[in-house]
């Protein structure tokens, strides 16, 4: 596996580990309880784990978030977690820009638990990871 | 063995790519009211739902991948609007300015 493939994985599953942190522990601080930032983080251990893919396989590290969505919606490789990386990507994105968006507990969860573990399933399966 | 490739971006019509979106959600009955906007070539389509589960939300999130097929190396955000989510539930704040309504059933 190249190096730089490594670093991404790496990363990606610091950045598991935190989300699923964040959802056991920090979201609590604060009242309403902040889980939509649950979905910030993962969406960034997301991001990290389709960047592994991309240059394992294909030698190739995208520019931006576009260029990403693009490969994830067409590699047949990415394909079977599609719909789980959508709704991280879009859920993020609310979460950091629109006010008042909110999540309850069950809704992080399932952008953790479900969502984000399809992304590195199919990304350490296709990589070769146990 | 990596396989050299990027991926190659072609400018596509929004009304055309929510066109097709307007066909694909059709016959959903949790999906109320469509949208488009486009800035700097990427276009964004916004769906007005009811509350929905969560399983079925993901099956429309996977509707992108299959946009992207009839629209190949086309830009586009997809977004799901559902009042679950808001504190305060606002179009006007959470839709951009220009974005239009794009009927999703005939009259």
């Amino acid at each position: 596996m190249e190096w730089q493939t490594e670093r991404h994985i790496q990363t990606a599953e610091r950045n598991r580990a935190v989300a699923l942190a964040h959802l056991n522990t920090q979201a609590h601080s604060v009242r309403p309880p902040a889980y939509e930032w649950a979905a910030v983080i993962a969406f960034y251990a997301a991001v990290h784990y389709v960047n592994a893919y991309l240059w394992e396989v294909r030698r190739y590290e995208p520019p931006d978030h576009q260029s990403r969505n693009l490969l994830v919606r067409g590699d047949p490789g990415l394909r079977p977690c599609q719909q789980h990386y959508e709704r991280l990507l879009a859920v993020g994105f609310r979460a950091r820009y629109v006010p008042g968006f909110r999540l309850l507990e069950q809704g992080a969860r399932d952008l953790v638990e479900l969502d984000l573990e399809a992304v590195r399933r199919v990304v350490r399966d296709a990589l070769g990871l146990t | 063995m990596a396989i050299p490739w990027q991926p190659e971006i072609r400018p596509v019509d929004a009304h055309e790519l929510a066109a097709a979106l307007a066909e694909m959600v059709r016959h959903e009955p949790s999906v109320l009211r469509m949208w488009v906007s486009s800035h700097g070539g990427v276009t964004s389509l916004w769906l007005l739902t009811e509350d929905m589960e969560s399983k079925d939300e993901l099956r429309l999130y996977g509707l992108t991948a299959d946009l992207q097929d009839r629209f190949p190396g086309a830009l586009f955000h997809f977004h799901l609007l559902s009042p679950q989510y808001y504190e305060w539930f606002d179009l006007d704040m959470l839709l951009p300015q220009g974005a239009e309504e794009f009927a999703l059933r005939a009259a």
